[in-house]
């Protein structure tokens, strides 16, 4: 598979409404070729680390609010393994608190993204996330 | 004439007659014993000399050798022999009375030369010019011993005389203006005042010999001028009519104190001396003539005819007349009583058969005038047979009158025992400057215990100083007298100081014939002297150095005065003060009591010792004074001796000293703390002087077995009896030693045991008290129950640290709660916000795919779910922040107030994409402060200010600031909907709205989180408005720098 095939979002979010939405909102502009579904951290770690065949997604849209492992500490874990260093993590979460902030870009976030409350604004942020993530940022092969 | 039975006497006998003019039988054997009395027999028609054994012994013959008148011609010596030849022919001679008597040389066979006095009578025959001698009858005596004697006698009687008139010696002293003269005893008799009087100066001056007494003053004033002394000789008459000449030697000295001359004589009276001549004529005369005389009485008794002849010189001894018999019996009673058993016993020893029939004995009798007479009897009686038939048969005897020998004798011996108990040592040295004489006391002086050790020495071998000797023999045959002082050598060599006075002693005519020496022993006097001048000498400077003014009076008046009383009484010197009258330093009213006191001192009576009075200062001022007065006695008379001592300062300190005690003892006994006044013994003992009356209730009450009196003991003592062991006591002690030590008080607190084991707390304060020197010698103690106090603290302490604990606690709890509340708040928006997004996403997916199967009522139910599910959302975070601000940190910066507020409009107005808006900006004060948080309160304030102006035409929102003091004010106005006034206090509630969410949409919070935020900076937040005319906010922050 070319790098220039793989569209794929690894969306790690435990929340299904806030997942449907994220959803239709990469669909709505035709972002979404590709997007797998965590619904919560060890899933997803499972999905990066399949020895049978991982995924290796262009972009990961992690929330910090998951059940079992926090999103924190999935985090921590993809950017010190080699074989996920490299992938882009985007948080995206409710949380505009400073410590989380702080914290996610020490572990190596590539992005923070809070969630916007209404409709309208939480549609527009997340193609925006899917059109520059997917379309103007570059990634390794 | 008559014949009187006189006979010469063989002493051997009858035998021994030959060459004898009469017949054995009629020559009575009467023989004079080996005495020196001879009888001689010389019948002139046959020339025989019949002569008794003592005339043989007298001229040295032998026994059997027959006298011749040749003989006694040839013995005689030849100086006399002519005088005798005359003597003997004058007694020849018819017209005279037959009388021979003479004294003259002889010279023995043996050629010693002897002295005899022959008294002879010649018998004559016929009448007219065939008158003619028949027979001469006498007696020999050899006088040599006696007129030996007679010579040391009268040499005696010389040394005698003028010891007795060198004795005869008199002192004094006199000032030279006649005030002070001291007389001794001798110098009184001398002028013929008896010893025990006490003649005044004048009366001497008066028995002066008229011609005399100018002579005497004259040199007494030139001696009194230039301090010389002189000699001078001059005449006393003295009352009893007889003048007396006395030779005085004056010296003269200046007094060491006063300058006055003062005179020191010494009087011979030398009246006897120069009569001495001729009373040595005369006595020699006497003697001459009573030898001449030879006042031999002869006396003749025969035992057998019971007849007893007297001579005339006998009758004239015994004071009887020519005529007349001497019955025997009566010449016995002339004998003087007390020397009747003595002669009794010499005669009945003379006259017993077994003796020798010698009597020799002089007694006194007692003559027919009733006068006592000394007489030297010489007898011998001869006895007839022998064996039991031997009986006296004649005594024949010479009677001698000793009486003027013996008074001499016996003048001699009691002047010899004058002269011996002479306390003064007496030499008389000789022409030869040989001793001729030294008196027992000399003796005893010089350590000899003989006369004989010492006669022919040289006197200046007693005399240890080679110079002196020079000295003194200059002055003698200058001047003929030496008096000064030497060191004179004893028997054993040791040495001694004595005075010693040499005078020449000359006979009448001047010729000097020996000196004589008076010393006395001054070792005494010197030490004396010595002790005096050092006594003196200490006085002196006692007198001069003392602090104290010493003055002695006389009269009322000082009379000496130490420096000490110049300076005192403000004189220049002490000799200022002198002469002044005791009145003129002594202040008016006190006068009358010094002056009688003084007066009673000086008169003997008794007095005070010691008084206080004032004295009189040259300036006029008084001061306080104490004195000490005694007396000073001087040759009988007496000074009054005071010692002055100012005592004004003192005095002064004993006033002020005893008004700040009456003070302090009524502090003391008022205040209700406990106060001991100690005082501090020199071995550093605390002595309680006196207690207040609040230590006495509190040791009362809490030791109530211990004694209750408490001064007059020690500290010690006392706190023994509250039960304090020995190391509680000294607990206290350092604080006292510094306190003495350093003179400063020190508080401190101490416990003090009770009985039952309880402790009582006290507060000490010791408070030195110092004396006028300024050492601590009393300590005060003073003491608070600090008990309850202490244990006020303590409980205090507790209630704080309670509190504190307390205050953690809560502040804990209120933390943990915080803690709670926030992760509670934090947790419960974040988890709320999903789904109020899904709420409103979901709504706007039905309406956005579902649009078109909606009606308008359904689309706009779909409107509804969605801005209700907006507003919670804002609510959510309007409420996380507001959560969040009590607990947040906050960074102090300085914040560009003007800045902030243009950046926050500028994003709130393009966000809203409104146009119609005036906005004012100021230039606002820099705040310091949390910029994110302060950036919150611009959101907020202008959102505000944005939203209510929003229905206006046109929005007019003004922000501005100012300095206020220690604040800085900042203001956002609009021109707004406003609100109502009355509800003020609600508008910065939490959910407080004044409006309707129909006319403003808002959740509540807004002015909440600015008013929280405000008040975290320690700031203030208010507004006004009116209706529909606008609205102002404002909020104060603390100035820049004053932000805690």
């Amino acid at each position: 598979m070319s790098p220039l095939d793989n569209l794929s979002i690894l969306l790690v979010e435990d929340n299904p409404r806030d997942a449907e939405l994220t959803l239709r909102a990469f669909r709505k502009h035709n972002l979404a070729n590709s997007v797998s579904v965590a619904h919560d951290g060890v899933e997803a770690l499972d999905i990066l680390f399949d020895p049978d065949g991982a995924e290796r997604p262009r972009v990961i849209l992690l929330d910090l609010k998951l059940p079992k492992l926090d999103g924190l500490e999935v985090l921590r874990r993809l950017k010190s393994d080699d074989r996920t260093r490299s992938i882009p993590v985007v948080v995206v979460t409710s949380s505009n608190q400073d410590p989380d902030i702080k914290t996610a870009y020490e572990l190596g976030a590539n992005s923070y993204v809070v969630k916007p409350v209404d409709f309208e604004s939480f549609m527009k942020t997340m193609s925006e996330l899917g059109f520059y993530w997917l379309m103007v940022n570059q990634v390794s092969a | 004439m008559v014949r009187h039975r006189v006979s010469s006497l063989d002493s051997r006998g009858p035998d021994a007659s030959a060459g004898s003019v009469l017949p054995t039988g009629d020559r009575p054997s009467q023989v004079l014993p080996t005495s020196s009395m001879g009888v001689f027999d010389h019948d002139v028609r046959t020339n025989a000399v019949y002569c008794s054994p003592e005339v043989h012994a007298i001229y040295g013959w032998p026994a059997g050798l027959v006298a011749t008148l040749e003989r006694f011609d040839q013995h005689t010596h030849p100086d006399d022999r002519a005088q005798r030849t005359d003597a003997v022919a004058r007694a020849h001679d018819y017209e005279g009375d037959g009388r021979y008597s003479l004294a003259y040389r002889i010279i023995r066979s043996d050629g010693e030369i002897r002295w005899v006095n022959a008294r002879a009578q010649t018998f004559f025959e016929g009448s007219g010019p065939a008158r003619s001698p028949v027979r001469v009858i006498g007696a020999i005596t050899d006088v040599t011993d006696t007129r030996a004697a007679a010579a040391l006698l009268q040499d005696r009687e010389d040394r005698l005389r003028r010891a007795e008139t060198l004795a005869r010696m008199g002192h004094f002293t006199l000032d030279s203006d006649g005030a002070e003269a001291v007389w001794s005893d001798g110098n009184k008799v001398l002028f013929g005042f008896g010893a025990e009087s006490n003649p005044s100066f004048d009366e001497f001056f008066d028995r002066l010999h008229p011609d005399d007494a100018p002579r005497l003053r004259a040199a007494f004033a030139r001696a009194a001028e230039d301090g010389t002394g002189f000699e001078i000789e001059f005449r006393v008459v003295r009352p009893a009519g007889g003048e007396a000449t006395i030779h005085s030697l004056i010296e003269c000295t200046r007094h060491p104190l006063t300058s006055r001359v003062r005179f020191f004589g010494t009087n011979l009276d030398v009246t006897a001396q120069r009569g001495a001549e001729a009373a040595l004529l005369m006595n020699e005369e006497r003697l001459r003539q009573a030898v001449r005389l030879g006042r031999l009485g002869i006396f003749d008794h025969d035992h057998v005819a019971a007849t007893v002849f007297w001579s005339p010189e006998q009758r004239q001894i015994w004071g009887l007349g020519p005529g007349g018999d001497v019955p025997f019996e009566s010449t016995f009673l002339t004998v003087h009583p007390d020397e009747r058993d003595r002669v009794h016993q010499a005669m009945v020893r003379s006259h017993d058969p077994r003796g020798d029939g010698s009597y020799e004995l002089e007694h006194r009798i007692v003559a027919a005038d009733g006068s006592v007479k000394w007489i030297h009897a010489r007898a011998q009686t001869y006895f007839e047979g022998a064996g039991a038939d031997r009986r006296p048969i004649r005594t024949v005897g010479a009677t001698a009158d000793v009486t003027e020998r013996k008074k001499v004798e016996i003048d001699l011996r009691v002047k010899d025992n004058a002269l011996a108990s002479w306390v003064s040592g007496m030499l008389i040295v000789g022409l030869d400057r040989k001793i001729a004489y030294a008196n027992p006391a000399w003796l005893r002086m010089h350590g000899f215990a003989d006369e004989a050790e010492i006669i022919g020495k040289r006197p200046f071998d007693f005399i240890v100083d080679p110079v002196q000797h020079a000295r003194i023999r200059d002055s003698l045959y200058s001047i003929g007298s030496w008096m000064g002082e030497v060191v004179s050598r004893r028997s054993d060599g040791s040495t001694f100081d004595a005075e010693l006075s040499v005078n020449s002693v000359t006979a009448a005519d001047g010729t000097h014939v020996a000196f004589l020496g008076s010393i006395q022993d001054i070792t005494e006097r010197r030490r004396a002297e010595a002790q005096v001048r050092r006594s003196e000498a200490i006085l002196r400077s006692v007198f001069e150095a003392s602090k104290d003014a010493i003055v002695v009076t006389k009269d009322q008046r000082a009379l000496f005065a130490n420096r000490a009383t110049a300076e005192m009484y403000g004189f220049d010197s002490a000799a200022d003060v002198e002469g002044q009258p005791l009145a003129s330093l002594v202040p008016t009213a006190e006068l009358p009591r010094v002056l009688a006191i003084n007066q009673a001192r000086e008169e003997g009576r008794p007095a005070p010792s010691s008084y206080e009075t004032k004295g009189l200062r040259r300036d006029g001022t008084e001061f306080d004074a104490e004195i000490s007065a005694s007396t000073y006695t001087i040759n009988d008379l007496v000074y009054p001796l005071v010692v002055i001592r100012d005592v004004s300062a003192r005095k002064a300190a004993e006033r002020a000293l005893r008004e700040s005690a009456e003070r302090l003892s009524k502090v003391f006994n008022s205040t209700s703390d406990a106060q001991i006044l100690h005082r501090v013994e020199d071995d550093g003992r605390l002595f309680v002087v006196s207690a207040n009356e609040a230590y006495r209730t509190v040791r009362a009450l809490s030791f109530p077995g211990a004694p209750t009196n408490l001064e007059g003991r020690y500290r010690d003592e006392l706190l023994v009896e509250q039960g304090m062991s020995p190391e509680q006591i000294e607990m206290e002690m350092p604080a006292f030693r510094q306190v003495i030590a350093t003179r400063q008080p020190v508080s401190h607190e101490i416990e003090i045991p009770l009985p039952g084991g309880d402790v009582a707390f006290v507060e000490s304060h010791l408070e030195p008290v110092l004396d006028p020197d300024g050492r601590c010698t009393h300590v005060l103690w003073v003491g608070r129950n600090i008990t309850e106090r202490r244990r006020s603290e303590e409980a205090i302490r507790q209630l704080n640290v309670e509190l504190e604990r307390r205050v953690v606690d809560r502040t804990a709890q209120l933390e943990a709660a915080n803690h709670e509340l926030e992760a509670f708040a934090y947790s419960v928006s974040h988890d709320l916000r999903a789904p109020a997004r899904a709420v409103d996403s979901y709504a706007g997916i039905l309406a956005e795919d579902y649009g078109t199967r909606l009606d308008a009522e359904g689309l706009r139910l779909c409107g509804v779910v969605r801005s209700e599910a907006r507003r919670m959302g804002r609510l959510i975070d309007d409420l996380l922040m507001f959560s969040r601000l009590g607990r947040m940190s906050m960074q102090t910066v300085a914040v560009d107030m003007t800045s902030l507020a243009a950046e926050v409009f500028d994003e709130l107005s393009s966000a809203q994409g409104r146009t119609r808006i005036t906005f004012r900006l100021g230039t606002l004060p820099t705040a310091e402060g949390d910029r994110a948080l302060l950036r919150q309160v611009w959101v907020n304030l202008l959102a505000n200010a944005l939203k209510f102006s929003a229905k206006k035409p046109v929005a007019v929102i003004d922000v501005s600031g100012r300095v206020n003091g220690d604040e800085v004010v900042y203001t956002v106005s609009d021109n707004g909907a406003g609100f109502d006034m009355a509800y003020k206090s609600k508008l910065f509630g939490v959910f407080q709205r004044l409006h309707t969410d129909y006319e403003f949409s808002g959740t509540g919070v807004g002015l909440a989180i600015v008013q929280r935020i405000v008040h975290r900076h320690g700031g203030r937040v208010w507004a006004e408005a009116e209706i529909d005319r606008g609205a102002v906010f404002s909020f104060a922050l603390p100035a820049p720098g004053m932000v805690q």
